[in-house]
């Protein structure tokens, strides 16, 4: 099997070994630290890869991404502070956990949900690419232009809390993707004459600004002198409740197993993520217990629901990337320009040309799995007691400051810096006017291979826009599309209309 | 507000977009995509604009609420932002290291550590780091300042050119 030669590369190169562990550690500290992501520390590190082979390059961003997502849950179940969104869920029946003495127990099963969600993610990742690539393959650009649609009608209603301004997030996006020269007729839009803009708008400077600088900027808001921790409650160690057992373990598996299910399926489809994910997967779960009404309380069970949930997004989020070139999330996004940089075309070609890269890659994954939730499991307190006393008035300082130098990394050019700032300042703007920047990001990514499928099927039609409504694919992605957006609002409506305590 | 200045950002965008030039063979040119996304954009700007006006007391904007949040703004975030231009406007004047002692300095003032002996001595011990892991480790070139480069200056001490 691919996967066996892909572990066999990955164990051979001790520099690729070391990347995954490292990676591991790096991913469960940053997604442990309250108002730090897993997508700001790979967009900040994406320009320190570029002198790297492209395997050790990927595997270092990508296990970061899975870690991360684990990370999350230490401070949402220690701090009752999520470190990432994927883990807000995580928070209502882990915390409660921890006031009952329950930390180091709470802790075991977030790891262990979590390996199990990503390595059942992972299975249905390499056992089903390659099957969808062999399809994918033969897709035109009408059902490219669908697929492309479909991501960004989908981000656009689910991602952000308001439709209108989700499909505004996404809009933007799209905008900035055209700025530059016209990809077919080579004619500058959007560059007032400007030399630098006539490339388009950086990928990696954008991001920088979007997900790293305007964190800084509203950290600055919150920070103030006398806060010298992160959260301002002890994380003691308990004697009691530290153990998880396997009874425990056993009435959390088939909880998991559903979870992990859930999670994948939101893990194919692009823009939804680990943050829809784990709450999908807590209400499916609260609904069907029969110790319902203990959920929210501190049950085992409300603790791996989440945490397998939203790891088991991580492989299939994947399966669009890499067989259609459209990210499923925005650490997919990210890895969109890591791809990019080492100049691999991503799409299903991409199993014919660098198809032991891909395998490693996945390889790489698995073992970064294992690496992150042995971390979690065996050292998950003592890295909460870690972060809780990292001063946060010391972490942001040193967070803008690499964010400068990255942003100028990749092209040695003082101009990126300034898009960064700019992005930054919008970034923050964005988050306090209630608008999505994981919905422009891969909105911005998506829209070149939009616009470029879009005149294709145009040039190729007879029909004119008839042409979109002539393929079962293009129907296919309409109907799925209607479907996630009905039941999106629908559930926010029944929310709005809940009678208020 | 919000609702409004898209809607007029979205028309001046398509307004734009109507001026790039075409000369390519496809059926819909440059144009069009930009034109249809600022179009989209002043829609759903003036729905939101809709729902603004709604959700206020008056038809009017209430002026007095604006003058009292003008006097309740935070600065610190705005404070930041000017932090990162000067950043920028000083990287070619004085030199990345120079230009980083001097941000870190500040930046580290923002987040409320407010003591000169811990500034100064963390701000510098920040330059030299980030002096040694991106210039001399990674191999990031910066060019070196117009008015004085403090790397240029120790490296000619050190190899005595």
């Amino acid at each position: 099997m691919d996967i066996l030669s892909g572990l066999a590369v990955v164990f051979s190169d001790p520099l690729v070994l070391l990347a995954v562990v490292l990676a591991a550690f790096v991913g469960v500290i940053v997604g442990a630290i309250p108002g730090l992501t897993a997508a700001a520390a790979i967009a900040m590190l994406v320009p320190l890869t570029f002198h790297l082979p492209p395997l050790i390059a990927l595997a270092f961003l990508y296990v970061i991404g899975k870690a991360g997502r684990f990370g999350g849950s230490i401070s949402a179940i220690l701090f009752n502070t999520p470190g990432t969104a994927a883990s807000a869920a995580t928070m209502i029946d882990g915390h409660p956990m921890v006031r009952r003495g329950k930390s180091g127990k709470a802790l075991k099963v977030a790891a262990a949900a979590s390996m199990f969600g990503d390595f059942f993610g992972d299975l249905i990742l390499i056992l089903g690419v390659a099957l969808i690539a062999n399809y994918t393959e033969k897709l035109g650009p009408v059902e490219y232009f669908a697929a492309y649609m479909m991501a960004f009608l989908v981000i656009g209603t689910v991602i952000s809390t308001s439709v209108v301004k989700g499909m505004l997030s996404t809009l933007f996006g799209i905008l900035l993707g055209t700025v530059g020269l016209d990809p077919l007729a080579a004619t500058p839009r959007y560059t007032f004459d400007n030399l630098e803009l006539e490339s388009g708008i950086g990928l990696v400077p954008l991001l920088i600004g979007i997900f790293v600088l305007s964190e800084v900027i509203e950290q600055s808001e919150r920070r103030n002198a006398k806060q010298t921790r992160w959260v301002d409650q002890d994380v003691t160690a308990d004697k009691e409740g530290q153990r998880l057992t396997w009874a425990e373990a056993k009435a959390c598996l088939p909880v998991a197993s559903r979870s992990a299910l859930v999670g994948s399926a939101i893990g194919l489809l692009p823009g939804l993520g680990s943050a829809v994910a784990c709450f999908v997967a807590y209400g499916m779960e609260k609904r069907r217990a029969p110790n319902a009404a203990e959920w929210g309380s501190g049950t085992v069970e409300g603790v791996a629901a989440p945490e397998s949930a939203n790891n088991a997004v991580s492989g299939p989020s994947m399966i669009p990337l890499l067989t259609l070139g459209i990210p499923g999330s925005t650490i997919a996004a990210i890895l969109v320009s890591v791809f990019m940089i080492h100049g691999i075309t991503v799409g299903p070609a991409i199993f014919r040309q660098d198809h032991d890269l891909i395998y490693a890659l996945f390889a790489s994954g698995l073992l970064g799995i294992a690496c992150y939730g042995a971390i979690g499991f065996f050292a998950g307190p003592a890295i909460g007691r870690f972060v809780a006393r990292i001063p946060p008035n010391w972490v942001y300082p040193f967070i803008f400051l690499t964010a400068i130098a990255a942003a100028y990394a990749p092209r040695n050019n003082l101009a990126d810096v300034l898009l960064m700032v700019v992005a930054g300042i919008a970034g923050y703007g964005m988050r306090k006017a209630g608008f999505s920047t994981a919905a422009l990001v891969i909105a911005f990514v998506l829209s070149r291979g939009a616009e470029e499928s879009f005149r294709q099927s145009l040039l190729i039609s007879n029909n004119g826009m008839w042409i979109f409504l002539e393929r079962p694919f293009v129907i296919g992605c309409m109907v799925v599309t209607a479907v996630i957006a009905m039941s999106t609002m629908m559930r926010r409506r029944r929310q709005s209309n809940l009678p208020r305590e | 507000m919000l609702g409004l200045s898209l809607f007029l950002s979205g028309i001046a965008g398509a307004v734009i977009a109507g001026s790039f030039e075409d000369f390519g063979d496809d059926p819909i040119g440059p144009r069009f995509v930009p034109q249809v996304v600022c179009c989209t954009i002043s829609f759903l700007g003036l729905v939101l604009a809709i729902g603004e006006m709604r959700q206020r007391e008056s038809a009017f904007p209430n002026i007095r609420r604006y003058r009292q949040s003008l006097r309740e703004l935070d600065l610190r975030p705005l404070r930041t932002i000017a932090l990162a231009f000067l950043y920028v406007c000083l990287i070619p004047l004085i030199g990345y290291a120079a230009a980083t002692l001097v941000a870190a300095c500040l930046v580290i003032w923002c987040f409320g550590r407010r003591s000169p002996a811990v500034l100064v001595t963390t701000a510098t011990a920040a330059a030299l780091v980030y002096h040694v892991i991106f210039v001399v480790l990674l191999g990031v070139y910066f060019p070196p300042g117009r008015w004085f480069d403090i790397a240029g200056i120790l490296s000619s001490l050190i190899t005595g050119a």
